[in-house]
């Protein structure tokens, strides 16, 4: 009830005076109101005319559903108590019955059809109660039948003619029939549907094909889904993979949940605006594949047409930032905007922004991947080479992906991978930074294990952000450097790459300050075996070995029995810690709500105002509690949150990992997940990264960029699916963001197609049937030849108002050769992902190349964990060889 | 029996009041509870508390009064097997594609089985009030049955018609062709053409 009482500003009541308009549901007075508003806007009444289009489905959905049928013991029980009434009202039946001619048996029958009654309306509920959700349909059936048996075993069966006896047969018969026709109807209706439909499916799964369709073709069908998808009552885009599925962020296995919702949404209001116009979609590939040039006419001075212009900061490329004393939104304004219950898939970019004016009209293009061969690392620089040669490329890879199954019971939340986005109609792209690890170290369990990963394990901003780059240190008195590169795209390479990296602040051993932690184990049964409780009690004695007395240390188990097992300890006693480390077993069913509330106690009972308050859960992510439960357990992690004690999620365990859920928890909870599948990862966590594990540097870290339109036609974010925000939510300090730990390093890439590349849109363009597209203008901005504008937005540990950050960028036009170790490197992690996710955006990516750039890239290893990757390239080359 | 007594007539009207609004009330409780078998033990209830009242006291209400019962009733029943009712949970749609394999998608072919489902993920206030007005219910009936003002309620319609609007779904439903003719439920339940 109480969500029914916000308060609703007068733009809400405009707005929803509108909508009653629309229905007709205003009087005179207010309909002159609001047709004088309409008069005068086209923009409201095509927003009326759309409105009761939508709200006639829903009449229609709503009354016109035929399959919901009358309760069969309800009339007979609403008899009943009527009858019941009478009795007592009138002090029996036979007081005032009038001269009829049936009266007799009139009474008879009423007394038997009572006494049916009364026996169906008892059968009814035990019968129900016997077939538990039973089918209604067999109720009705066996109401029917007890009492067409009743009714021939009384001898007045010819009273069946008789007025009361008649509804009960009459509603029997005739249903019967009716049901039959309808389900028969709908049964047809169904065939043909589920025809057209499928057929639909095969034509778009096509279009939507990897690379190696030629152009042509694409074309070809992209005439078919237009008159498929046109016709009325068919079923929807779901089968695009950027429809329905473009929803994930809104499920409970979502990243952000009310928050990504909205981030989601941007994204969804771009690709739910495909279904109308495939036409226009097969067009920009057509288009696009008729630009590039030829195999073999590499450019050789860079891109024909970029201007080669210097890049005005030093050389080394680093931009550094212009802090501008701009605080983050959360003035009251924007509080009466809050309880708009709309939900966030609005069109993002109304505002006016730095490059353009004017309203973006939401349209998506997705540009053919060029079949340029890929470019390859050579003794002399860089040559083309590989899949243009070599015949198997598309075979190859197809039987690599395979959409591999998770093993057992694992759990792991579906993506949708980011689209290609119009830079003219979707300028902005926002994200939260991310700093989990767990989806590398996962996709290196299965590979080291002999399998591939399922596809949605591999998160391709997590692979990125396992590595250390050489991005250089921030300034004093930052929590971060930015870094903005741009250059050629190795899969694709008549594309750019732009990569954005941050670089936290690094901390010294003893600058750590005082942590307050907490170890909530998963001690439960499931938690029995070599790479679980144990890993995870020698994960928990290497961290403990690196405290000092200025930190505690509490342990609170959860299983049937969930207790503090060891109340918080000054870390200056590290034998009794380590003791109740070791002393733990598993066994048990698993209750996590009730330790998750019991570990924050714990903290908050000696909360260090000046350090670091964490509590790290370990666990195979089987809380085994019931999906109520689960949004209960997620609500709780976010009302903790609030309190200032951190999260960190290590995942363990193979068969039994709840990625999703995982992953959910530690983003409510204003933390971190990694996974830990070996000693060794656990030591770099815990021991190596053990200040970024446990210190802060900035929350609710959020990027935005704006693309240039004059010089990008087309971007695509590649990963942060799961963080996507609003383009609002950038602004809205009440938006929760990711954080980021001390060392952290945060790598984002975009891939961008040049827009002196690309045809100009119009040729290809099918006319719109509702609206003609606003022509947008280009600001003077736009013609500085500048790429793109990033901004952050950082709040400071304490606080509770962002900073913001504002960087340009202008492409110089580099090779890929020319480019950075880093920028090499993060290109072939992000071609690997994409690989294993059999991405349809991987271009010309092949796990040779993957292998070949990375063995470059290796002159520069921070960590060694490069050489690693490597290995893994490797394992998988020859995984597929194996098939 | 006969219509001359009172009860007479008290029978026929309420089996008049069952015949025109025992569906849209298992609808509507359907709709509040996610569940049938629940919606038809609510709307039971509901109907045998009809029998208690006059007919005379409820004439014109009639259509309200069921739902405001069947409301509350639904919301008792939540309450005794659950610890929260929709109403408590969050304000967003949660919209969720429950199969992830494309196939079995494009099976769902039912479009108005579809535009339910959608409904169906409404928060609990959107979805009870568009789901009221589609059985014919009018913003000031509405806003007494959920207990809130008029201006509320009509906010609440218009949310709800927001949000499906942005659902692909609906993208879909207004890119394609439109309907002949537009169908809007008059008060209590007859069609009007617009």
């Amino acid at each position: 009830m109480n969500t029914n009482h916000h308060p609703i500003d007068g733009d809400q009541q405009r707005e929803a005076r509108l909508t009653a308009y629309a229905l007709g549901q205003l009087d005179e007075q207010e309909r002159a109101a609001v047709e004088a508003e309409l008069a005068a806007s086209e923009k409201a009444r095509e927003e009326v005319r759309t409105t009761r289009v939508l709200a006639n489905y829903v009449y229609e959905a709503t009354c016109r559903d035929q399959s919901l049928r009358p309760s069969p013991g309800l009339r007979l029980a609403v008899e009943e108590r009527l009858r019941q009434l009478e009795v007592a009202a009138e002090g029996g039946p036979s007081a005032s019955p009038p001269a009829k001619p049936l009266g007799r048996s009139h009474r008879r029958l009423w007394g038997l059809l009572a006494l049916a009654a009364c026996l169906l309306v008892a059968a009814v509920p035990s019968y129900m109660f016997l077939t538990g959700l039973g089918r209604f349909g067999d109720r009705r059936e066996l109401a029917r039948r007890e009492l067409a048996r009743r009714e021939l075993a009384s001898p007045l069966s010819e009273a069946q003619a008789a007025p009361e006896a008649a509804p009960e047969f009459a509603t029997g018969e005739p249903e019967a029939r009716r049901e039959r026709a309808a389900g028969d109807a709908s049964g047809r209706l169904s065939a043909r549907d589920m025809a057209s439909s499928e057929g639909r499916a095969s034509e778009l799964s096509a279009v939507l094909q990897p690379p190696g369709q030629p152009a042509g073709r694409a074309a070809a069908m992209a005439s078919e889904p237009a008159s498929a998808l046109r016709p009325g009552l068919t079923a929807p885009r779901e089968n695009s993979k950027y429809d329905s599925s473009s929803m994930p962020g809104l499920s409970p296995g979502g990243g952000y949940g009310a928050r990504s919702s909205a981030g989601v949404g941007s994204y969804g209001s771009g690709s739910g605006a495909m279904p109308g116009y495939p036409g226009r979609e097969g067009g920009g590939m057509s288009g696009m594949g008729g630009m590039g040039p030829g195999p073999g006419a590499m450019p050789a001075e860079g891109k024909p047409g970029l201007e080669m212009k210097e890049m005005k900061p030093k050389a080394d490329g680093v931009f550094r930032p212009t802090v501008r004393s701009d605080r983050g939104r959360s003035s009251p304004a924007s509080e009466a905007a809050a309880p708009q219950a709309g939900p966030a898939w609005r069109d993002a970019s109304q505002q006016q922004t730095r490059f353009q004016a004017g309203v973006p009209t939401g349209q998506i293009v997705v540009p053919t991947p060029s079949k340029t061969p890929m470019l390859m690392p050579g003794p002399g620089g860089y040559k083309l080479g590989g899949p243009a040669a070599d015949k198997k490329f598309d075979g190859e890879t197809e039987e690599l992906l395979g959409g591999v199954a998770p093993p057992g019971t694992e759990e792991y939340q579906q993506i949708a991978e980011n689209p290609f986005r119009s830079a003219t109609d979707h300028p902005l792209s926002t994200f939260s930074i991310d700093v989990d690890t767990a989806s590398y170290a996962n996709v290196r369990r299965f590979l080291r294990q002999g399998t591939l990963p399922p596809r949605d394990a591999v998160r391709i901003e997590e692979m990125l952000n396992y590595f250390p780059y050489r991005d250089p240190p921030p300034k004093a008195g930052e929590p971060f450097s930015v870094s903005l590169e741009a250059a050629q795209c190795p899969w694709n390479n008549e594309h750019r790459l732009v990569r954005i990296g941050l670089a936290g602040r690094q901390i010294e051993r003893g600058q750590r300050g005082p942590s307050n932690l907490v170890f909530l184990l998963d001690v439960s049964g499931s938690m029995d075996e070599p790479d679980k409780l144990p890993l995870v009690k020698e994960a928990m004695k290497m961290l403990v070995r690196e405290l000092t007395e200025d930190d505690r240390v509490a342990i609170v188990t959860y299983a049937e029995t969930t207790g503090v097992r060891l109340e918080s300890t000054n870390a200056g006693n590290k034998a009794k810690i380590l003791d109740s480390i070791d002393s733990l077993t598993a066994g048990g069913r698993t209750n996590g709500g009730a330790g998750i509330q019991l570990a924050y106690e714990e903290a908050l009972k000696h909360f260090r105002r000046d350090g670091t308050n964490r509590v790290i859960l370990a666990t195979d992510g089987d809380l085994n509690v019931g999906i109520t439960q689960d949004d209960e357990l997620v609500r709780l992690i976010r009302d903790k949150k609030e309190s200032g004690v951190l999260l960190t999620v290590l995942g363990v365990g193979t068969g039994n990992l709840k990625d999703s859920k995982l992953e959910k928890l530690a983003d409510k909870g204003n933390g971190s997940y990694a996974y830990l599948d070996s000693v060794r990862e656990a030591r770099r966590v815990l021991v190596e990264q053990i200040a970024g594990s446990l210190v802060t540097i900035a929350k609710d870290v959020k990027i935005q960029v704006e693309f240039n339109p004059a010089e990008v036609a087309s971007y695509r974010l590649i990963g942060y699916e799961n963080r996507r925000l609003a383009a609002r939510d950038f602004d809205d300090d009440r938006k929760d963001a990711g954080e980021i730990g001390a060392g952290h390093h945060v790598t984002a890439l975009y891939e961008i197609v040049s827009a002196r590349a690309a045809p100009t849109r119009a040729a290809e363009e099918q006319p719109l049937r509702y609206q003609r597209p606003a022509k947008s203008e280009l600001t003077d901005d736009a013609r500085s030849g500048q790429l793109l504008t990033l901004q952050l937005r950082y709040k400071r540990p304490n606080e509770d108002q962002s900073n913001l950050l504002e960087f340009a960028l202008r492409d110089a036009g580099k090779r890929f050769g020319e480019a950075s170790a880093d920028f090499q490197f993060a290109a072939a992690v992000a071609s690997f992902g994409m690989i294993l996710r059999g991405s349809p955006y991987r271009g010309q990516a092949t796990l040779k190349g993957v292998e070949e750039i990375a063995a470059s890239a290796l002159r520069d290893d921070p960590g060694g964990h490069r050489a690693e990757f490597l290995d893994l390239v490797r394992g998988a080359e020859q995984l597929r060889g194996h098939e | 029996m006969t219509t001359d007594t009172a009860f007479g007539q008290r029978r026929e009207w309420v089996l008049s009041v069952l015949d025109r609004y025992e569906i849209p009330l298992i609808r509507f409780a359907k709709r509040l509870l996610g569940d049938e078998d629940a919606a038809r033990d609510v709307v039971q209830h509901t109907l045998l508390r009809l029998c208690d009242q006059s007919p005379e006291e409820l004439r014109d209400r009639v259509a309200p009064w069921l739902f405001t019962v069947c409301r509350n009733k639904a919301i008792d029943w939540m309450r005794a097997r659950r610890r929260t009712t929709p109403w408590e949970e969050a304000e967003m749609p949660s919209f969720r594609s429950r199969e992830p394999d494309p196939a079995a998608v494009a099976e769902r072919h039912d479009l108005y089985a579809r535009i339910n489902q959608v409904i169906e993920q409404l928060p609990a206030g959107q979805r009870e009030a568009i789901t009221l007005w589609a059985e014919g219910l009018g913003s000031r009936e509405i806003a007494r049955i959920v207990g809130t003002s008029e201006g509320n309620a009509r906010v609440l319609i218009h949310r709800a018609l927001k949000s499906l609007r942005q659902h692909p779904l609906a993208r879909h439903l207004l890119a394609g062709p439109l309907p002949r003719e537009i169908h809007l439920p008059r008060p209590c339940g007859d069609e009007v053409h617009i």
